[in-house]
């Protein structure tokens, strides 16, 4: 029971690694695939197609962000195993914002990039506009990871 | 299936949507001034092959509707996704079969009579028909087409023949139309049997059927109701009129009023309305469906303007008969 602090903290660390970086997996994919098609018959478009199928890449690196950030303040590499319950509790909350929002707008921004991918295959001339969409989904994640930065860095310096 | 699958095939086929005639490309098609300069203009937009003999366009159409079901087949993975479209194919290729054995017909032009992209193999049909035995089909294939046989031998009527296997390719198509998980092929299937039900009515209505007669045309599926459209039919045409009134077949009346041909020019821009949907559609298998489906209407549009032109009908003939674009 004396470690359940430290048991929290990593599963939030752990969570922040994990689930936008299986969003992004899976959002690079469906793009991947989508990019793939449109290649097929405009090689051309190769690099505004890449650009399109990286954007939910982004997510992914949040999570790892966050999740560096907060393994080092938990100390876990540096063999510290105390922590209390409350302070464990916190950095599990800390690091949920881009954990829960950096999966969902993954493959949301995906989604958006195929349907760019689609624009950009019929008009080629569309690509500046077609971006902003799967970019207007970033914004979200971003609001995200900023809020688990603050908040894993604030639950660093209480004294819990 | 996971709407991932698709990802790949929609982006392709939407990429493709590009290269569909588009209503100006078949303006200026209805304008050209005969069938070469109608080549010339399929063949800018990317049609046909130089293989192709020259000037044949019924060539040109066998070759583009082939060219579908192989970029559709390989996108797909699985054309039985599609049955519902080729099962009208089948069953065509059943009636030649039949009419054909019965005839003791073996030229080696009888490969005219049949169509392709079907789901069973024509040289099963055929020799399923030849031998009398329709046992290698699927079994409501197969209950038709002995059925068929069966009253063709014993009548040499060629129509009841038709109306065995006509009524089972309704249900055939109604059934696939059942299984499909997709909603609009299951839409598909009930306007396809919907809309040969009210044409075989109307065309009962005409010839002053009895009841009998007109119930066993009709197929007993779809979204209508049957039984009173049969009795309707055995009445008149504003009985049909009746009770085609709430149906989604309501603004379809003024058509039938108009002619047959007008209907089915109105069937033909419904069932354009239907899959125009999919264009924005990019996960699930039914933009490849609606693919299909713009690429026959168009090879059917192309087919008309090449008829006319060759028989030499006016411009303005031609643009009534024509049916809306998908893209």
């Amino acid at each position: 029971m004396s470690n359940l602090g430290i048991i929290f903290a990593v599963l939030g660390m752990a969570l922040a690694a994990l689930l936008p970086g299986w969003g992004s997996a899976k959002g690079v994919g469906m793009a991947g695939q989508a990019g793939a098609g449109v290649l097929a018959d405009n090689p051309s478009l190769f690099s505004k197609v890449l650009v399109l199928q990286l954007l939910p890449a982004t997510q992914g690196i949040y999570g790892f962000l966050i999740a560096v950030i907060a393994m080092g303040n938990i100390g876990i590499s540096g063999g510290d195993f105390n922590m209390s319950i409350a302070k464990g509790l916190a950095y599990l909350g800390a690091c949920l914002p881009i954990a829960v929002v950096g999966f969902i707008s993954a493959i949301h921004q995906a989604k958006t990039s195929i349907a760019s991918m689609q624009l950009i295959s019929k008009r080629p001339d569309q690509f500046g506009k077609s971006m902003l969409f799967p970019v207007m989904v970033e914004m979200y994640a971003i609001l995200a990871v900023l809020v688990s930065f603050i908040a894993v860095n604030g639950v660093a310096g209480m004294a819990l | 299936m996971a709407q991932e699958q698709y990802i790949y095939a929609v982006t392709r086929v939407h990429n493709n949507e590009q290269t569909l005639l588009t209503a100006q490309d078949v303006e200026r098609l209805v304008e050209a001034k005969d069938a070469a300069e109608v080549f010339a203009l399929l063949a800018n937009k990317g049609w046909g092959s130089p293989d192709l003999p020259p000037g044949n366009p019924e060539a040109l159409v066998a070759f583009e509707m082939d060219r579908t079901w192989s970029f559709v087949g390989e996108l797909s993975g699985d054309v039985s996704l599609f049955n519902v479209f080729r099962l009208a194919n089948d069953y065509h290729n059943l009636k030649a079969a039949i009419k054909l054995a019965y005839t003791a017909n073996s030229s080696a032009e009888n490969e005219a009579y049949f169509l392709k992209h079907g789901t069973i193999e024509v040289a099963t049909i055929v020799a399923a028909a030849a031998e009398h035995n329709f046992a290698t089909l699927p079994d409501a294939m197969a209950a038709a087409g002995k059925e068929a046989y069966e009253v063709l031998a014993h009548t040499s009527n060629g129509q009841l023949c038709d109306i065995v296997i006509d009524r089972a390719t309704l249900l055939a198509i109604d059934a696939a139309g059942k299984k499909s998980t997709s909603k609009l092929l299951q839409q598909y299937a009930t306007l396809t049997v919907d809309v040969a039900n009210i044409k075989a009515a109307v065309r009962c209505c005409a010839m002053q059927k009895k009841p009998e007669f007109i119930e066993r045309v009709l197929a007993p599926v779809g979204s209508l109701n049957v039984p009173a459209l049969a009795a309707a039919a055995a009445q008149n045409m504003a009985a049909i009129y009746a009770v085609l009134h709430g149906t989604a077949y309501q603004n379809a009346i003024e058509e039938l009023k108009t002619s047959l041909a007008a209907f089915e020019r109105w069937c033909d821009d419904e069932l354009i309305e239907l899959i125009r949907p999919q264009k924005n559609n990019l996960f699930t298998i039914e933009p490849l469906a609606a693919y299909v489906l713009a690429r026959e209407n168009e090879i059917n549009l192309v087919r008309l303007v090449f008829s006319a032109k060759i028989n030499g009908l006016p411009a303005q003939t031609l643009r009534e008969r024509l049916r809306k674009t998908y893209v």
